[in-house]
């Protein structure tokens, strides 16, 4: 199905064997004059990895595919072609999980899915930080990294941190292969509790919803905490009847080491839904299995074929306040799946709805987007990774910000290879 | 220098008569660099030259601007700072060569909390606000603030955008974690905001600031170090608040020296860790007890537990635990800590049950490991006594009260190394100082530092055991030549860690540094030299900060930096 974002497609891909071969292709690119869209694994819901002007060569990293894993620290280097489920035997075996992606299925690159901040399960537990050291090239070809990767050295086994110097690091984060293409990221991995268990509070409204997430998100206790429309929430059980579903379910998994630990915090949970006015539930009617099917696509998402069932599949992906939400929930169809995941202790959150169509419906698809979207901004919504359709929208409403991203990128790419246009800059 | 009169009248019309002063006293007043052994030295090389021409006190984000506005149009340096305890505060060598007049923004009367939303977890505060005042008003509303033991009298704001090392990091991170949205003057003038703050017509809501598109704090403050003040001033910050379930108003009891602290046991609970029997002869057990500590703390954070983690030398133990300069230096002579330990705070942020079972899990993990706690009931009296002088003090990793005195054995201090990295990795760092300067040492170098500096091992993970940083700690006195010995004992570690190829050195790239390492850093001072050139067009905002804009002469950077 064509993409509902852009009509861009690259005139070629270049398939880099090695970090070698990505900086050659850079240089040659500064030469040629000639734009460059870096893609991993092209699992990012909103297909920024396709260009957004015309003639750029799509530079395809899947073919980079180093590890280096350090259970100690509880790290694991890896290049752009490596997905999660090429380290998830690795991981087990060491008592230690990925942290894993709303949306995103175990075939993404992790390099990409980090680097880009999609949504993880677990950043109401953790907080959006799980990127620790980068390498990669300069939109002009150079090389460059952060922290112990930066030092030129010959030891693999010592990525673990991102010491990284003044007003360098991060900024590659959520760049969209503007400035430059990273080859190389260490990332955070979690201890994989034995013991979870799963619980569900129903709700009326996204606005309740908002509530309950944020009250059960005060103990900081949920490993994974999020709320799910009946829609998103149907399809996450593998396409029960919803009818009988709340509107709204918020999805609480605790783990811990033992029996102990998970008692103690269901039962901090209980106090919390008491307080709430609701009662915490174990089972959701009409869903067999629902506890497996959550752990399990919390474990391994299925990514976009869990809402597609064959028909075009689109999120709309904003990080926005308790009272944005509500004001903008009727914009939303409703069709619509959505997903809701409290960030900074409940201040804001991760939200998703998203629009389904046919293939013949895109141009009105488009549009329809693209008028949520205007009214969301106007709003305050805030649209963390700007699709293609509304990049210039967002980066006319943040002004100030895009004045100096513009400047950093003419510091860092003189000639403009890297993805120019994407994000407006 | 040069520094118009029209300038000074400029300032003058934008904060009052009241506000600016080029009187040589009061400037004079803003060279004082405090007690670190290279502003020592800073100060001794440049004499009068580390006064400013000018001082100038806003009183608001417009009034700053104005400020960097006329600094643009009269060409003179403008000083950024908080409550200006570091060097990057001051007048420096590279300001002095420029030949420009030098201009100290001084933001005391930017002192305000504008918001504590202990809803959202977050606290809107301005360059002027110390630690005391975030914690003290944090802690009312059930809430804490990263507690950064440089002190309760620095600058939040200032700590957060710098570095920012904290004594509750385990759970907190370094001053970026902090860091939500923030208000910055670049150093054209213009003003420029992050997060949910950036949009125009947004309500006021400071709590988010990945994206869109790049995120601005990558460049406005990067992950270890910030630009100390080389991109303009930041006048706004939101920072990050953590749950508190103790009580609204930190607990002390005693007067001046005497003063300690302490928690409801059904709220905060702390132990102090030894190590095995067998391996208590320090130094000689050095390596062991360091590794064994390490251990320590991955399987705490493998078990997600605890607030406070920490593994204080007994250098660190010391200072702080010590009441007077008298009870300090007798102490050390006696021994008092004869080795370092592992210090842990729990909360109970959810109920009394999570503390006991954190405590069970706590008491198992060290039972495996052979360790053992030490507590009012320890079988050697000594031990007791070392867990009582500890217990008054060991609320400072939640609200600083003590650490300063850290500098009082010598009214001088430095460190003899630092860095952040991974846990084992700063360990294999503390133990390559601790040895290479103790072979200084027999070797007749180092002689004026007190014997207790060469046992250092502060090992401070963060983020529950995903990095950490150490330091280990120099005590000369405030003389320029004795302050000369503990940064030539640095230097020495710096130079063990560029053989290494160690990514310890990272943490000297701050100002003329960049240019000394970036080439042993992929050239990374380029890329920061093409953003210095396309924000700060003039180079007036407080050079060499972040870094230079054109790449320095050899000689020019043997001279800027002597006082590394």
């Amino acid at each position: 199905m064509k993409s509902l974002f852009t009509d861009y497609e690259p005139v070629k891909t270049l398939k880099p064997a090695s970090a070698a071969e990505v900086q050659e292709i850079i240089r040659k690119a500064n030469r040629d004059k000639t734009p460059l869209a870096p893609v991993s694994s092209g699992t990012n819901m909103q297909d920024t990895h396709l260009p957004s002007v015309k003639n750029a060569i799509a530079v395809d990293l899947s073919a980079l595919k180093g590890i280096y894993y350090d259970d100690l620290n509880r790290n694991i280097v890896v290049e752009p072609g490596v997905t999660f489920a090429d380290i998830k035997k690795q991981c087990a075996k060491t008592g230690l999980r990925t942290l894993t992606a709303i949306d995103v299925p175990e075939s993404a690159s992790i390099l990409s899915t980090c680097l880009e901040m999609m949504p993880l399960y677990q950043w109401p537990k953790y907080h959006p930080w799980e990127m620790l050291t980068m390498e990669g090239f300069r939109a002009d070809g150079e090389r460059f990294a952060t922290g112990q990767m930066a030092m030129k050295q010959d030891r693999p086994d010592k990525y673990s941190w991102g010491v990284s110097f003044a007003m360098v690091a991060r900024l590659y984060c959520m760049a969209q292969g503007t400035l430059g293409i990273i080859t190389k990221v260490a990332v955070s991995l979690k201890t994989d509790m034995p013991k979870a268990e799963v619980l569900f509070y129903e709700c009326r409204s996204a606005k309740q919803a908002a509530a309950a997430l944020k009250a059960f998100q005060t103990t900081e206790e949920p490993h994974e905490i999020f709320a799910a429309n009946r829609t998103y929430l149907s399809e996450l059980l593998g396409g029960v009847d919803a009818k009988g579903m709340a509107a709204w379910t918020v999805v609480i998994v605790n783990r811990g080491a033992d029996k102990a630990e998970i008692d103690m915090k269901r039962k901090d949970a209980q106090i919390i839904a008491k307080a709430l006015g609701g009662k915490l539930s174990a089972t959701i009617k009409g869903a067999s299995s629902a506890v497996a099917k959550i752990l399990a696509e919390i474990k391994a998402p299925t990514g976009a074929a869990l809402h597609a069932q064959g028909r075009g599949w689109s999120p709309i992906v904003t990080i926005a306040t308790a009272k944005q939400i509500d004001t903008c929930g009727g914009l939303i169809p409703k069709s619509a799946g959505q997903i809701l995941m409290p960030l900074q202790a409940g201040g804001c959150f991760y939200w998703q709805p998203d629009l389904r169509y046919r293939e013949g419906d895109i141009a009105a698809t488009r549009k329809t987007y693209v008028d949520i979207c205007g009214k969301m901004l106007k709003a305050g919504v805030l649209f963390p990774r700007p699709s293609a359709l509304i990049a210039d929208a967002v980066a006319k409403k943040y002004a100030d910000n895009f004045t100096v991203l513009r400047s950093i990128k003419k510091a860092v790419d003189p000639k403009n290879i890297m993805n120019p246009g994407k994000l407006g800059l | 220098m040069a520094f118009s009169e029209i300038a000074f009248k400029a300032l003058q019309d934008v904060v009052g008569e009241g506000n600016v002063t080029t009187d040589p006293v009061i400037c004079q007043s803003y060279s004082r660099v405090q007690w670190t052994a290279d502003g020592c030295v800073q100060r001794s090389q440049l004499g009068v030259g580390m006064r400013p021409q000018c001082v100038v006190l806003p009183r608001s984000t417009e009034e700053v601007q104005s400020i960097i506005k006329l600094a643009n149009r009269y060409d003179f340096i403008f000083i950024p700072r908080g409550t200006g305890m570091i060097n990057s505060a001051f007048p420096n060598p590279a300001q002095a060569a420029m030949g420009k007049g030098v201009v100290i923004i001084d933001p005391k009367h930017m002192d305000k909390i504008i918001k504590i939303d202990k809803n959202n977890m977050y606290m809107v505060i301005e360059p002027y606000v110390n630690f005391a005042a975030c914690q003290a008003e944090a802690m009312k509303v059930g809430c804490s603030v990263a507690v950064a033991p440089a002190g309760a009298q620095i600058s939040a704001l200032a700590n957060i955008q710098w570095h920012g090392a904290y004594g509750n990091s385990w759970i907190s991170g370094l001053g970026s974690n902090q860091l939500l949205s923030f208000e910055v003057v670049l150093p054209s003038g213009e003003i420029l905001r992050s997060g949910n703050i950036a949009q125009e017509g947004a309500e006021e809501d400071w709590v988010w600031n990945d994206g869109p598109g790049p995120d601005l704090r990558g460049f406005f403050r990067g992950a270890q170090f910030g630009h100390a003040g080389g991109m303009g001033m930041v006048t706004k910050i939101s920072m990050r608040l953590f749950p508190w379930p103790g009580p609204s108003v930190f607990p002390t009891q005693g007067d001046g020296i005497l003063k300690e602290s302490h928690f409801p046991k059904d709220k905060v609970r702390w132990y102090m860790i030894d190590f095995p029997a067998d391996m208590q002869a320090y130094p000689e057990n050095e390596e062991r007890q360091l590794r064994w500590a390490c251990d320590l703390q991955y399987e705490i954070a493998r078990a997600e537990l605890a607030i406070v983690v920490q593994h204080n030398a007994k250098q660190f133990m010391w200072t702080w635990a010590a009441r007077s300069k008298e009870e300090f230096h007798k102490g050390a002579e006696e021994d008092f800590y004869p080795h370092g330990y592992t210090i842990v705070g729990t909360a109970a942020i959810t109920s009394v049950e999570q503390l006991d079972y954190e405590e069970k899990v706590l008491k198992s993990i060290v039972e495996k490991m052979g360790g053992t706690f030490l507590s009012e009931n320890s079988p050697d009296p000594l031990d007791r006594e070392r867990y009582i002088k500890w217990m008054r003090i060991t609320n400072d990793w939640i609200r600083v009260g003590h650490s300063m005195r850290l500098s009082r054995p010598s009214d001088c201090f430095h460190q003899g190394t630092a860095c952040v990295d991974s846990i084992d990795t700063v360990t294999d760092e503390i133990l390559r100082a601790n040895i290479a300067q103790r072979k200084m040492r027999e070797q007749g170098l180092g002689k004026d530092l007190l014997p207790i500096s060469f046992h250092g091992g502060w090992i401070s993970p963060t983020e529950k055991g995903y990095g950490a940083l150490m330091t280990t700690d120099l005590w000369p006195e405030q003389e320029p030549e004795k302050a000369a010995q503990a940064i030539q004992f640095l230097l020495s570690s710096l130079k063990g860690m560029l053989v290494d190829k160690s990514a310890g050195a990272a943490v000297c790239l701050l100002g003329p540094a960049y240019d000394l390492l970036g080439p042993a850093f992929f050239n990374v001072h380029l890329i920061v030299k093409d953003l210095k050139k396309q924000f700060d067009l003039k180079n007036i905002s407080n050079p060499p900060y972040a870094t230079t804009p054109d790449v320095i002469a050899p000689e020019m950077l043997a001279e800027m930096t002597k006082v590394l």
